[in-house]
């Protein structure tokens, strides 16, 4: 099980923020992406990011914008592979989960 | 502090970390106040907090090894949580590497994230279930770090204690049973014939309902049928059929109303009747 501690589910939510798109997404974006599904302090997510791109997980390029050089996240194909596992493996996980509750709220209802 | 020095600031506490890493960290920020948009400045700069923090972050990632970052972060119904950051709140004092950076920490930082525990706190307190878990976890962490050992041992003094007063009261109780016999015998006769009297005529009312229903609804039912078969008969058969429908009704509403004294008044009369005849026995136990 990968997911008894956060940094393993962190690291999978990233992933699947930034795969969302093929060209990848700066910072910013990835924050408030992360940001509608779990609150995260702003500070926590760069080491994430960091951490993934030693990885070889995420890669970086600069794209200018608006007369600057932003900088982009993109997803490997390392990374991918990596998210696959992720989500299999939460799968499997919230099924077993769900499969314990199912008998509580039923219990509860009586 | 305005963002360049925020900048400024993260910059030096960054000075130790290898040039490759400053660099990349620093243009992240950057890059996400410009995003940000200037309107947002201030929120941004209050969500980060000091810049000591981010730094502390940033290098616990850098040198912490892979395990402890495995244990460190964990989820909450507030979020990703960070117990580096929670270790401030508690100001618990971690040999390791991360005690240099703590020591760069202003007082006033310190006290920022006291408050925010407590906020947490209060706001945990008032939540349901869900977030009641979350109290739970930093509660648990609260105590496995500061009070831990005391508490356990509070526990199983308290448990004994019980237990001992348990004992003796059972035997107390057993005194005043054997004592009590000249006048329980009676007292208990009485009670008994009282119990019966009243289930019998609570009985009594509930057959008495139930069969009045029950025979208002078969008086109907044939009152119908023959209104129906009279029906060429002029103003007889509708006569008929009004009268059966409304015994009809009124019939159903009573074997409904014995239904509900049955299902529901009954175990409640019966149950109010025992707790009402041990309450005695609970105000000896208490006196004992």
């Amino acid at each position: 099980m990968v997911f008894n501690t956060g940094s393993a589910l962190l690291d999978a939510i990233v992933l699947a923020v930034v795969s969302k798109d093929e060209e990848g997404n700066y910072g910013y974006k990835i924050t408030q992406d992360v940001r509608q599904a779990i609150e995260i302090s702003e500070s926590t997510l760069y080491p994430v990011l960091r951490r993934l791109l030693k990885d070889d997980c995420l890669e970086v390029y600069d794209m200018e914008y608006g007369g600057r050089n932003r900088r982009y996240y993109k997803i490997t194909e390392k990374g991918r592979v990596q998210l696959k596992f992720y989500c299999d493996e939460w799968e499997s996980y919230s099924r077993k989960i769900n499969f314990l509750f199912r008998g509580v709220r039923e219990d509860v209802k009586k | 502090m305005s963002r360049n020095d925020f900048i400024k600031r993260l910059e030096s506490l960054l000075s130790d970390i290898p040039n490759e890493e400053r660099e990349e960290a620093l243009q992240y920020y950057n890059d996400y106040f410009d995003d940000a948009g200037i309107e947002n400045e201030k929120e941004i700069l209050a969500e980060l907090g000091s810049p000591e923090r981010v730094a502390k972050i940033i290098k616990a990632e850098l040198y912490g090894n892979s395990s402890d970052r495995e244990t460190r972060g964990y989820f909450t119904e507030k979020g990703y949580q960070d117990t580096i950051l929670i270790d401030d709140k508690y100001e618990i004092v971690e040999t390791g590497n991360q005690n240099d950076d703590r020591d760069i920490n202003s007082e006033e930082n310190n006290q920022r994230h006291q408050e925010e525990y407590h906020k947490r706190e209060h706001h945990n307190k008032s939540a349901d279930f869900q977030e009641g878990t979350g109290h739970y976890s930093q509660h648990d962490e609260y105590n496995q770090h500061n009070s831990g050992k005391q508490t356990s041992g509070m526990e199983t003094g308290y448990h004994q204690d019980e237990k001992y007063k348990r004992n003796t009261n059972i035997g107390l109780i057993v005194l005043l049973c054997i004592l009590a016999i000249p006048v329980g015998i009676p007292l208990v006769a009485t009670v008994f014939g009282i119990t019966v009297a009243l289930l019998a005529s609570v009985l009594a009312l509930f057959f008495g309902f139930g069969l009045a229903g029950l025979t208002m609804m078969g008086v109907g039912t044939a009152l119908i049928i023959a209104g129906i078969i009279k029906l060429g008969v002029s103003f007889i058969g509708f006569l008929f059929c009004g009268i059966g429908l409304i015994s009809l009704g009124l019939g159903m509403l009573l074997v409904m109303l014995t239904i509900f004294i049955g299902k529901t008044v009954f175990p409640a009369i019966i149950r109010g009747f025992v707790y009402i005849c041990r309450l005695p026995f609970k105000n000896r136990s208490v006196m004992a």
